[in-house]
């Protein structure tokens, strides 16, 4: 038996064993191990809801500047004060 | 006889060889993270905690998905492959805007397909803990992968989902967005009131109120004085209805577009019309049932009354 082929397969043999440790123990990265592999944000919503199907006074898009509400005492949130404009979207265009 | 086995003994070892080496290959393979490409390249330097900086797509149907959207917007596709993973970043004039996630859902498997939102923070762990402090659960931990960042899904309060993005490449800057791009971002709830204190006590907002005639609460998310998301009370008249958030991709025309995802097999959910800031908005569905809106939007569109 020709002594080539036997430290080649020895060879593969080393390189399948140690690329099957690096698999199994993940670097960390700077990030606690939990670095690549498959990509997890597959995020799926229940079945059965209705969306949209509102009617034409409901509104979900941006302002475009101008007056909001005054702030109340009673909200969750902290609102932000009368005196600053509702602010809209970027309108600066690429390139500009 | 002695020929015979001499010529055994020789493919024996390259057959072991040829296998460990496919053996090697394979494992490596599977070893790859998934390398996904940077959100601002070169780099921007910029970050806008809070700003929706990505969407995801989980669909059944990756190829059916890349040929509605491609004709819809323009967008062209790369891919990227591992093991488990078979994922397409979506293209707008070369940037990624996108991604496309190929997921079988199984019969019994009551789920439909969404898009999920991306919004920006520094620190996903952070963001993680304060989430979790405010009645958040986590649906998928904080994971990195190469180039793009570190990301990780959470449900609001009420169920909501939405995840949070640290990118590698800081976030993409504050253009207005171009015709086939991400313009708006709303946030439909039971209790906005409580749920912009949540959102706020993660990524930091302003918080404006609109004057509302529909009874209902309209808020203004924003952070670097721009405006980044609203949230809504769900619309009434029907109780199956659940908190989610909604994107909208910037066109050219909103009815024409509407008319071109039904050609292309999707259906409108809310016909197009005109919207607080004066353009038409329309609330369509992909060929899967994952909806998405469509939005007008001129420099030049003078404000008209929405009615």
């Amino acid at each position: 038996m020709s002594i080539v082929p036997l430290r080649l397969a020895l060879s593969s043999l080393g390189l399948l064993l140690l690329t099957t440790l690096c698999a199994c123990v993940v670097g960390d990265g700077g990030y606690g191990g939990d670095v690549g592999g498959p990509y997890v944000a597959g995020y799926v919503e229940p079945v059965g809801y209705v969306y949209g199907d509102w009617g034409r006074g409901y509104h979900v898009g941006p302002p475009r500047g101008g007056e909001h509400s005054a702030p109340q005492s009673s909200r969750s949130y902290r609102a932000a004060p009368a005196s600053r404009a509702t602010p809209s979207i970027p309108t600066r265009s690429r390139g500009r | 006889m002695n020929i015979g086995w001499h010529r055994t003994r020789q493919f024996v070892p390259h057959g072991l060889c040829a296998l460990l080496l496919y053996g090697a290959c394979a494992v490596a393979a599977m070893a790859a993270p998934l390398d996904l490409p940077p959100l601002a390249d070169p780099a921007s330097g910029e970050h806008h905690i809070g700003k929706m900086i990505w969407a995801d797509l989980v669909t059944p149907d990756l190829a059916g998905a890349k040929r509605f959207y491609a004709e819809l917007f323009g967008w062209t596709f790369r891919d990227f492959h591992s093991a488990d993973t078979d994922y397409a970043v979506a293209l707008l004039d070369g940037r990624p805007v996108a991604g496309l996630f190929q997921r079988k859902i199984p019969p019994g498997e009551q789920r439909q397909p969404a898009w999920l939102t991306f919004l920006a923070v520094r620190d996903v762990d952070a963001a993680k803990r304060t989430a979790l402090e405010h009645g958040a659960k986590v649906v998928f931990e904080p994971k990195s992968y190469a180039g793009r960042g570190r990301q990780a899904v959470f449900a609001d309060s009420e169920g909501a989902a939405f995840a949070v993005l640290a990118s590698n490449s800081d976030d993409p800057p504050d253009f207005l967005a171009a015709p086939g791009d991400w313009i708006w971002s709303a946030l439909l709830v039971h209790d906005p009131d409580t749920e912009a204190a949540f959102y706020q006590a993660l990524f930091g907002y302003d918080v404006f109120e609109l004057p509302s005639d529909d009874g209902l609460q309209h808020l203004i998310l924003s952070s670097d004085e721009y405006a980044r998301a609203s949230i809504n009370s769900l619309p009434t008249g029907s109780l199956r209805r659940h908190p989610h958030w909604l994107n909208f991709v910037r066109v050219v025309n909103t009815v024409d577009a509407a008319a071109k995802a039904v050609s292309l097999g999707g259906r409108v959910l809310v016909e197009p019309h005109i919207g607080r800031h004066g353009g038409k908005v329309a609330l369509v569905a992909d060929p899967t049932g994952a909806p998405f809106g469509l939005m007008e939007w001129s420099d030049t569109t003078t404000k008209e009354e929405p009615k």
